[in-house]
């Protein structure tokens, strides 16, 4: 039963490595009452260190490559990588520009990824449902 | 025997039991909430899930904190909390330790998990913990004042601070038309102050989620966030429990779980009302006008409540 | 055992059932969740994802500044009042002295 835990309780936190707020605007669509993942049981959190799942946007700008590993360490272990949007899988619209250090899995390890410019709410939380079963993996 | 049994037994059971109703009642709380805004909401044993989760994961500590008072202060919040169940009478089941403390004690009693939190801020050693804990120590000062005058007023018509006896002499027969209107105000100031005892929005500006990074709990992650979690579930339910017991101490005169049952109904009525409606309606205050709303309108309407029973003992006499 | 007109209060059952309960929650909560392993910047404070930088030194004073601006109108009354000046003191304190007296003359 507690290793069920996981499923109906994810709590996320979001960040922007520097992209355009499109995937943004989406993800907090989904926590509105027309896509409504709190029936899941997924959070907005205000803090890495209470975060289950980082939800990470945009192509990693130069200035935000130190500060995304950081957070990323401050999350407490079992925690899942949800890339979000096109920039995220593969910098998107701003390949090969001088000021992004890459796609997100070059800084960080990534799990899932939900591409599209920018995706739908639904692909969103969808992406978040199948970070369950990588979660059940880590454990 | 039967001390070693009230002072071991009982407050263990009293407190398993009172910390599963809480979380019961914070699941139905988010659940309308949800229903108010338009939305689904969480299933009703979500909390017991939040907790669950938070023992699967690993409790970081920070380097730069002081280390006894950061691991101290959720115990001690939790501890606080399930100590109030003890003291507060639960509709036909006296409280196990309400010959062991009066009305004066419980109000005390309300300020450990807050202080708790804030000592758990201030020594969590980061900015934004200490911002939050700033402002939790601001409100605190803030509706103090008019939670006295409710106990002082209260008292005064039964002539004793023992919650036990304030629940059989129902305060609304103590007093006269004028005393009504004034108990009445009385009964408003403590349900505006309930939403700032339990940092709910729009009182919640010490827990700010999206403005100070979570505030207070910012750098708490695993068990004791997890113990932090309960002891705020656990002091919304005693709150509403002091409540119901003061104002609406009626029975319905049916079988000891009947009467138990109804009392559950009235404290998920006074939750509903004053924690729940408020938090779906209202955005959050700033707080040196959190202080401002707690000391110049509160304040004056319970001193207004006061000067009325005042009048009509006067009167009366 | 304390006890007032219409008041009481018994110190050693408080303590001790706080004792006891928080030794409870203290093994409970050391048994049923896991602490975390050293890695990297993992214990850093959180601040945004930035480096620490330099200590700032505030006043302690300025912890309750909602405070003080939400009582803008008393504060400015009282603090031109507090003159340093000994006279001042006394002279309000003999003012408040004799209000004071003469309402319990008027009301006993």
């Amino acid at each position: 039963m507690i290793k069920n835990a996981f499923k109906r309780a994810l709590w996320v936190y979001h960040i922007n490595t520097g992209g355009c707020n499109g995937c943004d605007i989406e993800i907090i669509a989904a926590l509105t009452p027309r896509y409504d993942a709190e029936r899941f049981g997924i959070k907005l959190v205000g803090s890495p260190r209470h975060a289950d799942v980082l939800l990470v946007t945009g192509p990693v700008t130069a200035k935000m490559e130190d500060k995304l590993k950081r957070v990323y360490e401050q999350t407490p272990d079992p925690k899942v990588v949800i890339a979000v949007g096109n920039c995220g899988a593969s910098t998107g619209v701003f390949h090969n520009s001088y000021s992004i250090r890459g796609p997100i899995d070059k800084i960080i390890p990534v799990d899932v990824y939900v591409p599209g410019c920018p995706p739908r709410p639904e692909a969103i939380i969808h992406g978040i449902a199948k970070a369950w079963e990588k979660l059940e993996g880590k454990k | 025997m039967e001390t070693i049994m009230q002072i071991v037994f009982v407050p263990i059971g009293i407190a398993s039991l009172g910390l599963i109703l809480s979380l019961i009642f914070k699941g139905i709380d988010r659940r309308i909430a949800a229903r108010f805004q338009a939305r689904v909401g969480p299933p009703l044993v979500q909390p017991f899930r939040d907790i669950m989760k938070l023992m699967l994961k690993e409790t970081i500590v920070p380097e730069n904190c002081v280390r006894w008072v950061y691991e101290s202060a959720p115990i001690i919040a939790l501890v606080g909390s399930l100590m109030l169940l003890l003291y507060i009478p639960m509709g036909p089941f006296n409280a196990p330790l309400g010959n062991f403390g009066d009305l004066i004690l419980v109000l005390y009693l309300f300020t450990i998990p807050s202080l708790a939190m804030v000592a758990g801020g201030f020594a969590s050693g980061n900015p934004y913990a200490t911002i939050g804990a700033q402002r939790e120590m601001v409100m605190m000062m803030s509706y103090e004042l008019p939670l006295a005058m409710l106990a002082a007023a209260t008292a005064w018509k039964v002539t004793s601070f023992s919650i036990a006896k304030i629940s059989s002499t129902v305060i609304w027969s103590t007093v006269g038309p004028l005393g009504l209107v004034g108990i009445l105000l009385l009964l408003v100031v403590v349900l505006s102050v309930a939403p700032a005892e339990l940092v709910k929005i729009p009182f919640d500006a010490p827990e700010a989620e999206t403005e100070i990074a979570g505030g207070l709990l910012v750098d708490y992650s695993g068990r004791n966030l997890a113990l932090f979690y309960l002891s705020d579930a656990v002091k919304s339910f005693a709150f509403a429990s002091l409540i119901v017991a003061l104002f609406f101490p009626f029975k319905l005169g049916t079988t000891i779980w009947g009467e138990f049952l109804w009392f559950l109904l009235k404290v998920l009525i006074v939750m509903i009302v004053s924690v729940t409606t408020v938090r779906v309606a209202a955005a959050r205050l700033q707080i040196d006008n959190i202080a401002g709303y707690y000391w110049k309108p509160i304040a004056l309407v319970s001193l207004a409540a006061l000067a009325l029973i005042a009048i009509d003992t006067a009167v009366v006499i | 055992m304390l006890e007032s007109y219409s008041g009481y209060w018994y110190p050693l059952v408080f303590v001790s059932v706080f004792l006891i309960l928080s030794f409870i929650v203290y093994i409970l909560s050391r048994v049923f969740f896991s602490s975390a392993h050293k890695k990297g910047e993992q214990a850093k404070p959180f601040l945004s994802g930035n480096k620490e930088t330099e200590k700032v030194h505030i006043p302690a004073s300025s912890i309750y500044w909602g405070f003080i601006k939400a009582l803008r109108g008393y504060y400015d009354v009282i603090i031109p009042f507090h003159t340093g000046n000994i006279n001042d003191y006394m002279g309000a304190f003999i003012i408040v002295l004799a209000i004071v007296l003469t309402v319990v003359e008027v009301l006993t």
